[in-house]
């Protein structure tokens, strides 16, 4: 049994005069979740438009469960795309029912119920969408997603608009599907988000696929550890000798180096020690995703 | 295909507009129809008074009926162009193809759901056409000239795939009606007019799209011979001009390849555009 949930293969998206995607590869495995991260307009959205079937790729293929791009994979497929998609004038359960015939559910009453209960819209059900706020709206998309009980979660920003008890509600939620075996592509520009659920990261910037990995390999494959002394002098020769150090951050009064993950403070401070330097400050420092994603980035 | 006109069925189902629009056309049909009927008639004596001949008689109720109904044509090319553009609007065509349909279920599902209205009204003159037809008359031969239900069916469709064209085609609800409307009520009417007389007569425009869609149900001409043969003084040239006409399966050929030719580029736009 092929494990590969998503294959793309040299995808490409060019609008008019804008190379909105250019040549992305990129795997995604059964039960990872994968986020998929870069700034605005990094081609994200164009990524899932392109793999939700909503926009047509200039050039390369993708392919879902090895299925290719059969509009029947999307049965398998609970999404979200940029904004909560709903008629105006018709209810929560009401919209979720035209899902259901989509999607083709059984036992469509109950799973509606369901869905709108784990997203905290069961009391409004009977409210016409046009009534809800951001919030609500981006609920009851999310709520649509799980209609199916899918197979594979693609969320596109999905705690857009939410107040930060619902964004943390939605986390959690994403973290207990994804216990579930459950597959998850989030794209996102909130990196914390990312960070708190992802086990894989790609990250864009202008339609080019920068970094990919697992989420260890993108933040954690180094140390950062925040050193100062009183001989500065001393201190700074002390590194350029150690080819396992390098400075990242200088400092007037203090010095950020990468180190390897496997040094410890303890490590470190004893080599200076060796070295006649005594450090002032030793201060382990752990790189988040957001200053790492804004390294690379640059 | 069940479960596409379903899905569309459940999008209009508590569209209160939708709903609002069809009555409006269910009771002015029949209404109009009194109105005629009570002219038709006439008071004896009058100069519009005749004897024997009713557009509301088997088998001429099935052209006056068709007749009447075919002036609010132009409300149902109006629902269908809001329903359709809804979709854009709601970007729910979007949604419906994440969900899971292709796109060419989308726009499959819409053929099918405007085939589905236009079999309910053509349906509903046909009811409207037995009942007048039977108050009037006896039901004698009552089949005789019973293909324009058949015709008024394919007239709709026209309207319709019209209608379908242009909300594809401008995607803003608004917008496409007024350029729906405008089209038929004031843009081919004038050009038509200016053809015909500079040519000096209707041998062209005739097969103009808008036309030959819209003259499918043409005003009763059997009406109007029992008339002219009920009053020999004004047997005028106007019948000349009436002969010169196509007859009637050939304009339902002429509309029915229109109709095929808006299905065939709606399709290719829906097909090469993005949602």
């Amino acid at each position: 049994m092929d494990s590969t949930v998503l294959h793309i293969k040299q995808l490409s998206k060019k609008y008019k005069d804008v190379l909105a995607l250019d040549n992305l590869n990129l795997k995604v495995e059964k039960g990872t979740v994968f986020g998929l991260l870069g700034p605005n307009g990094s081609g994200k959205t164009t990524t899932l438009g392109i793999l939700l079937g909503v926009l047509r790729q200039s050039e390369g293929s993708y392919s879902w469960f090895g299925n290719g791009a059969a509009s029947e994979n999307r049965l398998r497929i609970g999404a979200l795309l940029e904004t909560p998609n709903y008629y105006p004038y018709l209810t929560a359960i009401q919209n979720l029912v035209i899902v259901a015939k989509i999607k083709k559910i059984d036992n469509v009453s109950e799973r509606i119920d369901n869905a709108l209960k784990v997203v905290n819209l069961y009391d409004r059900r009977n409210s016409n969408f046009k009534t809800y706020s951001l919030g609500m709206k981006q609920r009851l998309a999310i709520a649509g997603a799980l209609l199916n009980d899918p197979e594979v979660l693609v969320l596109d920003e999905p705690t857009n608009g939410l107040d930060p008890q619902g964004i943390a509600e939605i986390r959690e939620l994403i973290i207990k599907i994804s216990k579930e075996g459950k597959t998850i592509i989030i794209a996102s520009h909130i990196l914390d988000e990312i960070e708190k659920v992802c086990t894989h990261v790609a990250i864009l910037k202008f339609g080019n696929l920068i970094r990919q990995g697992t989420i260890g390999e993108i933040i954690g494959s180094d140390n950062f550890v925040i050193i100062s002394s009183s001989d500065m002098i001393a201190l700074n020769t002390a590194i350029s000798n150690n080819n396992e150090m390098e400075v990242s951050k200088s400092k007037e009064n203090e010095i950020t180096i990468k180190v390897d993950k496997d040094m410890t403070t303890e490590m470190i401070n004893k080599y200076f020690f060796d070295k006649g330097v005594v450090l002032s400050k030793l201060k382990s420092h752990s790189e988040s995703l957001e200053t790492q994603f804004l390294e690379i980035i640059k | 295909m069940l479960n596409l006109l379903s899905i569309e069925y459940s999008k209009v189902k508590n569209y209160t507009t939708f709903w609002v629009m069809l009555i409006i056309y269910a009771a002015l049909i029949p209404l109009i129809i009194w109105g005629i009927s009570a002219f038709d008639f006439g008071q004896e004596g009058t100069p519009l008074y005749w004897e024997g001949s009713s557009v509301f008689k088997f088998p001429v109720v099935w052209n006056g009926v068709t007749w009447v109904a075919s002036w609010f044509n132009l409300l149902l090319g109006i629902l269908i162009v809001l329903i359709i553009c809804n979709d854009f609007n709601y970007r729910t065509f979007k949604q419906n193809v994440i969900d899971g349909l292709s796109k060419q279920q989308v726009i499959a599902s819409k053929f099918l759901f405007l085939i589905a209205l236009a079999i309910v009204v053509t349906l509903y003159t046909f009811l409207l056409g037995t009942i007048f037809g039977l108050a009037f008359s006896d039901g004698g031969n009552m089949l005789d000239d019973i293909y324009y239900i058949g015709i008024y069916f394919i007239q709709t469709i026209g309207y319709f795939t019209l209608a379908f064209l242009f909300s594809i085609l401008l995607r803003k609800t608004a917008l496409s009606i007024i350029i729906f409307t405008l089209a038929i009520i004031v843009v081919n009417p004038l050009i038509s007019l200016a053809i015909s007389l500079t040519i000096g007569d209707n041998s062209i425009v005739q097969f103009f799209p808008i036309n030959s869609i819209s003259e499918l149900t043409p005003f009763p001409l059997k009406w109007l011979t029992d008339m002219v043969q009920s009053n020999p003084e004004s047997q005028s040239q106007g019948m000349e001009q009436v002969n010169m006409l196509i007859s009637q399966p050939i304009r339902t050929v002429v509309a029915t390849i229109y109709i095929a030719i808006f299905v065939f580029i709606s399709n290719l736009i829906l097909k090469k555009r993005d949602l």
